[in-house]
């Protein structure tokens, strides 16, 4: 079901019938020539792809954004603390309101960075948020948070620039926020928490999927991009290796590499990609690491569940948007109601990302369905169910038609001195129709978000 | 103003070579439609003498044959390799790079890529001269990050130095336009010890045009690495 043209929307299409529409071949061109690349390995092959891009923005009503920007905000305030406390007091589990086992169990949590304090308190410094518009309820659901190494904002922020070129028409009639101040806002984040010395974007290198956006975000903050070998840790502070032999203090890295990668003498020793020693730096407090260490356990997928408490919890709120109605067969009660209903439920592997992991019960084989169940017996902790949301599919311009394909809404959202949601995002839609797995790793496209006031 | 970040090693490195790749492939251009006229007109060996001097046995039937073999042979001087090298390596310091230049370079690399089971004619290549003309000129225009050109300065300057030697084994020619590479040499690294060519042996003379590199950066390997390229 496509969402209702709103009267936003139709001063777009209003707009789009009097254009040029030959001129959409150029966005396919800009992307092209600039490498705008979202890289994928398949069959062990790496392969180079830019990112399918799609013209009709999604819009959202400014007033409608407002409301999203508050509730994201609200639950970044609340999985900032939660971190806090998880790796400090542990109050949350004290009093009861998440199951102590729930975070001991989470492959995100790691117990050895109890008590180390991330500069100014931040934690969350860039978080990506999933979300979808529910047809039924026309709500804006909170899908996933990505409080690791979010990635896709590079994305609108490139192609929003192609389109002011393109197509000036609706920059000049449309009431658009704008997005560019993105780069700044990083910038200021990084500079905030900066221990002293060069902020600088850590990139596994040239053949990861998002390096394009590793390059890019340098490039708008100024940040020195390295790859692990050009930084070293001496006396629990980190030096880049600069060319001529010099070595200069690093004081903030936005890391865009997971943990296990982080360090080879803290986590996965064959790590070739890492820094030996950086951890020490950061429990040294001598190095802001962005995203810090140890986020995982606030996007866990079993961890989710709690969000909603835990925005009671620590901003004595309410939440302000709401989670898909999610079940935890950890629970005996969740158990039993998703071992009975598996077939209208979608089951989610809490260890996996990226769209994979995820198992839509009507569509099991019997034999399927059997070892789903068992594994849910056998592990409870493993997996969350969620009822599937009928959230609406977006136009798209599909071989010269437009179809509708389902659609969800990356936000991205700065924690720096204040916390700041990119007044845009990233909407990612699923190349077949009915595919609800918009994920750009399950090979899907992506659109502008434009924020419009009529 | 100026914005000047901090360079790693690996980072210097890559746009070290990324200006050797781009000199290369602009030289070797003029150098193929140049002697493609002399395959027709005087000399139809002319191709194989130029390659022959860049260490590569090429082999061809006429004189498109030549240009084909010149861009997609497999050989380490063919254009299309030695555009790949340049891509990748601009592909790592691209954060560095103005982006207008950058998406020249894609773009020639796209169409040679896409070119490979077509024809090559001489003017497709003087385009493509042009283009690497462009490409150049957008980087000179660039003010803001004077030490990351600087690199590519070098190692245009390198990669020139090392075509001269090698095609015409003209030492007064690098001698004229050494200053050049020594004052930018400088600028890099205030501890430089400026190159002086004394020597009139040309292999000799390669090794201390090539070694440059390595006495701007800290890592001694780095005028042999091809890690790089």
């Amino acid at each position: 079901m496509i969402e209702p043209v709103s009267p936003e929307y139709k001063k777009f299409y209003d707009i789009f019938e009097s254009v040029d529409q030959t001129k959409v071949s150029e966005f396919k061109d800009f992307l092209d020539a600039n490498a705008v690349n979202f890289n994928l390995f398949k069959d062990g092959s790496f392969i180079e792809r830019s990112f399918p891009f799609d013209m009709i923005p999604r819009i959202i009503p400014k007033e409608e954004f407002d409301h999203l920007e508050a509730g994201i905000i609200q639950r970044v305030k609340a999985l900032n603390a939660f971190l806090n406390d998880v790796y400090g007091e542990q109050k949350i589990l004290n009093d009861g309101i998440v199951p102590r086992e729930y975070v001991d169990s989470a492959k995100g949590f790691l117990p050895e960075f109890m008590g180390v304090i991330s500069p100014k308190g931040i934690r969350t410094h860039i978080s990506g948020i999933d979300l979808v518009k529910d047809a039924v309820t026309n709500k804006w659901i909170i899908l996933e948070d990505n409080l690791r190494v979010p990635s896709g904002v590079s994305y609108p922020l490139t192609i929003r620039r192609a389109f002011r070129h393109t197509y000036p028409e609706f920059f000049e009639s449309m009431k658009i926020s704008k997005i560019k101040q993105y780069g700044d806002q990083l910038k200021a984040a990084m500079d905030y928490v900066n221990t002293g010395g060069l902020n600088v974007v850590l990139t596994p290198g040239r053949y990861n999927s998002a390096y394009y956006e590793h390059s890019y975000l340098a490039k708008i903050t100024g940040a020195t991009l390295a790859l692990g070998e050009d930084l070293i840790v001496e006396n629990n502070e980190v030096f880049l290796r600069v060319y001529n032999g010099e070595r200069r203090r690093v004081g903030a890295i936005y890391r865009r590499l997971d943990d296990d990668f982080l360090d080879p003498q803290e986590f996965d020793a064959e790590s070739l990609i890492g820094v030996p020693h950086l951890a020490a730096a950061y429990r040294a407090g001598n190095v802001a690491i962005m995203n810090s260490i140890g986020n995982g356990v606030a996007d866990d997928k079993g961890i989710y569940y709690f969000v909603p408490q835990m925005i009671q919890y620590y901003l004595n709120e309410e939440p302000l948007l709401s989670n898909a109605p999610t079940y935890l067969p950890y629970y005996e009660k969740d158990r039993e109601y998703v071992l009975a209903n598996i077939d209208t439920l979608v089951i989610k592997d809490v260890a996996e990302a990226g769209g994979y992991g995820v198992l839509f019960g009507n569509r099991l084989t019997p034999k399927e369905r059997e070892e789903i169940i068992a594994m849910i017996v056998a592990d409870p902790r493993r997996f969350i169910a969620q009822e599937v949301i009928e959230f609406y599919d977006l136009p798209c311009m599909m071989e010269g038609e437009i179809l509708p394909r389902k659609a969800d809404l990356r936000a991205y959202v700065i924690h720096g001195e204040e916390i700041s949601v990119s007044m845009g995002g990233l909407t990612r839609y699923a190349m077949e129709e009915g595919n609800y797995l918009v994920n750009s790793s399950q090979g899907g496209g992506f659109k502008d978000t434009w924020v419009v006031e009529l | 103003m100026t914005n000047d970040v901090a360079i790693s090693l690996n980072t210097a490195q890559r746009l070290y070579w990324f200006g050797r790749y781009v000199q290369r492939a602009e030289t070797l251009l003029r150098e193929l439609v140049n002697s493609y006229d002399y395959v027709i007109d005087r000399d139809v060996d002319d191709g194989r003498k130029l390659y022959a001097k860049l260490g590569v046995e090429l082999d061809y039937s006429n004189a498109l044959d030549f240009l084909k073999q010149g861009v997609y042979g497999e050989h380490s001087s063919s254009i299309e390799s030695i555009i790949r090298w340049a891509r990748e390596n601009a592909i790592e310091t691209r954060h560095l790079l103005d982006e207008r230049g950058f998406a020249a370079l894609n773009k020639i690399h796209n169409h040679i890529v896409a070119g490979r089971d077509s024809v090559v004619s001489p003017t497709s290549l003087e385009e493509m001269i042009d283009d690497f003309a462009l490409i150049l000129g957008i980087f000179s225009s660039e003010l803001g990050r004077p030490k990351a050109y600087n690199f590519i300065r070098l190692g245009q300057y390198t990669e020139r130095f090392d075509l001269i030697l090698r095609l015409y084994s003209d030492l007064d020619l690098v001698n004229a336009e050494l200053e050049g590479m020594n004052a930018i040499a400088r600028r890099l690294n205030d501890s430089y010890q400026p190159l002086v060519i004394s020597a009139t042996d040309i292999s000799e003379v390669l090794d201390g045009v090539n070694g440059v590199i390595s006495r701007v950066i800290a890592d001694k390997t780095s005028s042999q690495s091809q890690s790089q390229g």
